[in-house]
């Protein structure tokens, strides 16, 4: 639209996009690059007439001031670690890689690599998938991430490798002043093999950071992914993120996504079936207060037959937290004997909070079973009546309910040191509410 | 008032536009001007404050564009083409021989008695049942009970005070583009006033008014259940209506006071174009319904099996504390037809309650979507929704989706949502087969049972004729 | 009545009957055998004209026509019946519409008039008293939230109204307690008789007790291998069916 040329959203575009705006580049990927700064050239921000982001609004991050993230200053990783788990860490700190470690007798081929340091065969196949899923003009921050992102994990498993120990991606944010840090991830999971990755991000402080990310995953035919991420960076933090993946013929996936904290979430999470007997797993789960807003948006593309796909999301939302799930299920003409899943529950604690929820079917073959299901209510009285019969206070049968009604979310993730730390942080979380 | 002034100072200077038309003329010339729209006021001699609606809503319209965003493609259409008004046509056919047969044949397969098939073909009708003399004795007995049950020019002209009270009252003039199109040139349509505490006796229908003027193209209805009242409202017909115009853009608007209670059902049958998606009505429709107080109830049932694209979202505004909506629908698409549509349920009032139950039936090359909102605003504390969305495939060349939104800002609201998509199991057809049920048969079992829930909530013998209807909408459906 | 000529039959390539042989006169009731997998449930599909199975050689012929040649619909309006091992559910059709339509099927099938409402009704209450249904599973819709007993009891009514020439009772009896088996045998022994005949599959020789078949029959690899009196399912009861493998293979 001609109109838009000078409009104010045109200015406070340009005005945010400047802010990103670096000399350093990548040394892969330029025709990508080049590609994304000419998007950016004629993008708008997205504003609540945007029916993908009716519900969000992006205000509190259009209105804030970003610097570019300062150095690390050598402060404690501690918050970061979760108590016994054993796993392959590769750690930022304001967005810029901070260490590397590899658990002893790694196998050698496996590469987890820093974008900034990467030997010769990871640039050769990160120039080949970089921005392959995630085309440079798929959206603003998009763009944004692909024109002046500098930072990120590169983490390829060769064929044939089953990779024992978790491999670990820390992101920490230790800063007083609002900084913006863009970060990218590619992930390769090459045929026959399995891998299990959380990434987790903390913040030290009230920081007001935002971050803004492209995680792209490949998993090739009869290979296997557990994927893990875990929000938990304060509650004036803001996070956007794309994670587009593409699965290939009997592979298998389980994304499991959990937002503690954040002034605005907005995890995309885009998965295309391309092969047959192929399998996507998608959890999600959320527990806000005060103003946080979180925003799941979530695609499943059924591109061949015989594919099935299973999702869940489920949210607790007290203060005047904003809580929104959209999730679409497309399957394609061809995928016939195609099962997917959906369903999304919330339960809201106060009456100044909100729920938006649009699950979405759209169906172009016959012979499949789809469902989606979504409630929104408040805590069972009748089960909290009930522990409070048998002594247990108001508080702590909360809590519990709380708990129990969240654990089926992170419960089945299979590294039992992640989903007791997720759930001691939920614990605490709900103690803070009260 | 300054904005009734403004209107009239707009309205003067558009007369440079040139062309009069003559007010005797039967038909105004295609295209859609201010010039029309007074023609078509001074045709019905409607007093001024309905010329200004038309007005305003004409000059709103000019500013909006056409929506976009429902799951539904159809070529451009070129507004300026359509002829706006045309009188009554009074073109009597002599014998059903005149008739299409393709329409013979559906009345037959309907079992429509000889002289109603006349009647609704538009064929002269014999003095017996001369539906004038029905409509006369039917209009005696409710108007013992003060029922106003009329066309929406008559009540213009009759009960300017309840058309002007409540008019654009639950649909705005400026709510939608094809509503603000219908507020400004709309032509008939009918009008209904339940007063207090009255039970209307007889199912209200517009098959009573069919042999009036044709009015479809534009129609505008407004039902209004006062304190206490109750009624049942019939629109539509099961007959298949062949119409020349393509666009349709109605407005139904419904008010329930404290403690009323409307059930509005529809049966939509229009030409659907045929097995290559020629042709076919465009049917976009408002339809929305306000429980303005405490206790009212509105419910919508529709069955659409016609027209090649329906874009139509009966809607209920929960306003009263304690008030209930209710929408249960059956949509067929078969061969080429498009249809988008759903419900609105705004939850405002405290302990409201709401109920969808949609049941999608795609065959042929069809596309089949559900649209839907439940609001619950923070206001409607203890409010309820149970929604069941399900969609059935017939072949593989079809489409069914489903696109609820959900919003909900009480925590004490519960709010329930379930879509499945299937498609009709080989094996419930081989069960039918091996007890000596054909195929077809077996589908039309299959389906009639799938839609059962919806069907149950039509009155009688509108139910039986809605289910042939769905049979006739899916004949050949299945190789 | 029913003869079965060198049957083989495939499903999605994949060969289950290999040149299967079996008569049936009228009056007869046949019990067939034999291990999991060897062909009992798909020589029943095939038989009532499942689409998903292809017979590739052989015929079949049921009271001088040709069973194969005709569609599920006109087999069962011939007179074959097939009791299903898993009936099908099919939400929001009640029972009794459902075989309405069915008893209409058949009857314009034979050239009979259709039978008025009261007509039916009465005739169904009489066939329900026979398997002992009640009145609320017919009010209910076709096997939706049957129990697996009703399910079964509920194919006999079925067979009862249908009164069929040739009925084929696959694996009737699984899942049943011993009450339930009992009604449904007594079923199955009143609607026998000189005119119609009965195939009885079956993985355990229990229900035999109660339906006593004039032969016995031994399903093994797609064939029958054995045929005998009711002694051989004792028999088979007491040796397993490795004693046939063994056979089979010497």
């Amino acid at each position: 639209m001609n109109l838009a040329m000078n409009s104010p959203i045109k200015e406070t575009t340009k005005a945010f996009i400047s802010q990103f705006e670096t000399g350093e580049a990548l040394p892969f990927g330029e025709t990508k690059r080049q590609q994304a700064v000419g998007f950016l050239q004629n993008a708008v921000l997205p504003g609540q007439k945007t029916e993908d982001w009716k519900y969000t609004s992006l205000m509190p991050i259009t209105t804030k001031e970003f610097q570019q993230p300062e150095n690390y200053a050598s402060r404690s990783l501690d918050i970061c670690n979760i108590p016994n788990l054993e796993a392959h860490t590769i750690v930022f700190v304001n967005g810029a890689l901070h260490s590397v470690n590899m658990l002893p007798g790694f196998d050698s081929d496996l590469m987890i690599q820093s974008f900034g340091s990467m030997n010769e065969t990871a640039q050769i196949i990160a120039e080949k998938y970089f921005a392959h899923l995630t085309p440079p003009d798929l959206d603003i921050f998009t763009a944004l991430n692909t024109a002046y992102g500098n930072k990120g994990t590169m983490i390829f498993v060769p064929a044939k490798r089953q990779v024992q120990k978790p491999i670990h991606i820390q992101h920490l944010t230790d800063t007083n002043i609002p900084i913006g840090i863009q970060h990218r991830n590619l992930v390769i999971v090459w045929e026959e093999s399995s891998v299990t990755i959380l990434e987790t991000y903390h913040g030290t402080k009230q920081n007001s950071t935002f971050r803004n990310q492209v995680t792209e995953v490949i998993v090739a035919e009869n290979a296997s992914l557990s994927y893990f991420k875990f929000q938990h960076e304060g509650r004036n933090a803001s996070h956007i993120e794309q994670c587009n993946v593409m699965q290939q013929a009997n592979s298998q996936t389980a994304f499991f996504t959990v937002s503690l904290s954040g002034e605005i979430i907005r995890n995309t999470l885009r998965i295309r079936i391309n092969g047959e007997g192929a399998h996507a797993g998608l959890k999600g789960g959320y527990l806000l207060d005060n103003i946080e807003h979180v925003d799941n948006y979530t695609e499943v593309h059924h591109i061949k037959p015989h594919s099935t796909s299973n999702e869940l999301y489920k949210g607790i939302i007290g203060g005047q937290a904003t809580a929104v799930f959209s999730g679409k299920i497309q399957v394609y003409p061809d995928a016939q004997k195609t099962q997917a899943y959906q369903s999304n529950k919330s339960v809201l604690l106060t009456d100044t909070a909100n729920v938006y929820t649009k699950p979405q079917l759209e169906i172009y073959a016959d012979d499949v079973k789809c469902s989606h299901g979504a409630t929104t209510g408040q805590i069972n009285e009748e089960a909290l009546y009930y522990m409070m019969t048998r002594g247990i206070s108001k508080t702590e049968a909360r809590k519990l309910l709380i708990g129990a009604f969240l654990e089926e979310i992170f419960n089945e993730f299979g590294v039992k040191e992640v989903e007791e730390y997720v759930h001691r942080c939920i614990q605490e979380k709900m103690d803070s509410i009260h | 008032m300054s904005d009734e002034t403004l209107l009239q100072e707009i309205t003067s200077q558009k007369y440079k536009y040139g062309f009069t038309i003559d007010i005797e003329a039967d038909q105004a010339p295609p295209g859609l001007n201010e010039e029309i729209i007074r023609f078509i006021s001074a045709k019905k001699k409607e007093p001024e404050w309905m010329l200004n609606f038309r007005l305003r809503a004409f000059r709103h319209w000019q500013t909006m564009e056409e929506p976009q965003w429902a799951k539904i493609d159809y070529p451009k259409i070129n507004y300026q083409d359509i002829i706006y008004y045309s009188a009554p046509k009074s073109k009597k056919l002599n014998s059903l021989d005149e008739v299409d047969p393709e329409i013979l044949k559906t009345f037959a397969k309907l079992g429509i008695p000889l002289e109603e098939q006349k009647a609704l073909s538009g064929v002269a009708v014999d003095a017996v049942i001369d539906s004038i003399s029905v409509k006369t004795t039917f209009k005696e007995k409710l108007g013992e009970k003060g029922i106003i049950f009329c066309s929406f020019s008559e009540a213009i002209q009759e009960h300017p005070e309840l058309v002007k009270k409540y008019l654009g009252t639950v649909v705005p003039y400026n709510d939608n583009y094809f509503a603000t199109l219908n507020c400004a040139v709309f032509t008939d349509g009918s009008f209904v006033y339940i007063p207090k505490g009255v039970r209307c006796p007889m199912e209200l229908s517009t098959y009573f008014r069919i042999n009036e003027a044709k009015t479809g193209q534009f129609e505008r209805t407004l039902i209004v259940a006062d304190e206490g009242s109750y009624v049942s409202y019939l629109e539509g017909c099961t007959a298949p209506m062949r119409d020349e115009n393509q666009l349709h853009a109605a407005v139904v608007e419904l008010v329930a006071l404290k403690d009323a209670q409307i059930k509005y059902s529809t049966v939509q049958n229009w030409y659907p174009g045929d097995e290559n998606g020629k042709g076919g009505i465009y049917n976009f429709v408002t339809k929305r319904g306000i429980c303005k107080e405490e206790n009212a109830k509105i419910s919508w049932t529709q069955v659409e099996t016609g027209s090649a694209i329906t874009w139509k979202y009966p809607s209920v505004i929960l306003k009263g504390d304690n008030t209930v909506g209710e929408f249960y629908s059956v949509a067929v698409t078969n061969n080429y037809q498009q249809a988008d549509t759903g419900t609105k349920m705004l939850h405002i009032g405290k302990n409201t309650r709401s109920t969808i139950v949609s049941k999608g039936i795609s065959a042929g090359k069809s596309q089949n979507a559900y649209r839907g909102q439940v609001k619950i605003m923070k206001s409607a504390i203890g409010s309820r929704n149970f929604s069941q969305c399900d969609s059935l495939l017939i072949g593989d060349k079809c489409g069914a989706h489903t696109f609820p939104y959900i919003e909900s800002a009480h925590s004490s609201a519960i709010i329930e949502h379930e879509a499945t998509t299937s498609k009709i199991g080989e094996d419930q057809i081989f069960y039918c087969n091996q007890r000596g049920i054909d195929t077809e048969h077996a589908v039309s079992l299959i389906v009639n049972g799938f839609t059962k829930e919806v069907l149950k909530q039509l009155p009688m013998e509108f139910a039986v004729e809605a289910q042939k209807l769905l049979e006739i909408s899916l004949e050949g459906s299945v190789g | 009545m029913l003869t079965i000529k060198n049957l083989h039959a495939e499903i999605d390539g994949k060969k289950i009957l290999k040149g299967l042989n079996l008569q049936i006169n009228p009056g007869e009731v046949h019990a067939i055998m034999g291990p999991n997998g060897a062909g009992k449930s798909t020589l029943a599909s095939v038989l009532a004209g499942k689409e998903a199975y292809e017979v590739t050689e052989g015929s079949v012929d049921f009271d001088g026509k040709d069973l194969l040649a005709m569609s599920t619909d006109v087999r069962a309006c011939e007179g074959l019946f097939l009791a299903f091992q898993y009936p099908v559910e099919i939400p929001g059709v009640s029972m009794t519409t459902f075989l309405k339509a069915s008893v209409d099927a058949v009857r314009k099938y034979k050239n009979l008039p259709e039978l008025s409402a009261k007509a039916f009704l009465q005739y169904m209450r009489e066939k329900q008293q026979m398997v002992e249904i009640t009145k609320e599973l017919t009010n209910r819709a076709v096997n939706e939230g049957f129990s697996g007993g009703e399910k079964k009891r509920n194919e006999v009514f079925q067979m009862a109204m249908l009164d069929p020439k040739l009925a084929v009772l696959d694996e009737t009896d699984s899942g049943l307690d011993i009450d339930a088996l009992r009604v449904v045998a007594n079923g199955v022994n009143q609607l026998k008789n000189e005119n119609n005949a009965f195939v009885v599959i079956t993985h355990y020789q229990r229900l035999l007790d109660y339906i006593v078949p004039d032969f016995v029959h031994v399903l093994y690899d797609g064939k029958i291998v054995k045929s005998g009196p009711k002694s051989l399912a004792l028999e088979l009861e007491e040796k397993g069916y490795d004693w046939i493998k063994e056979e089979t293979i010497a």
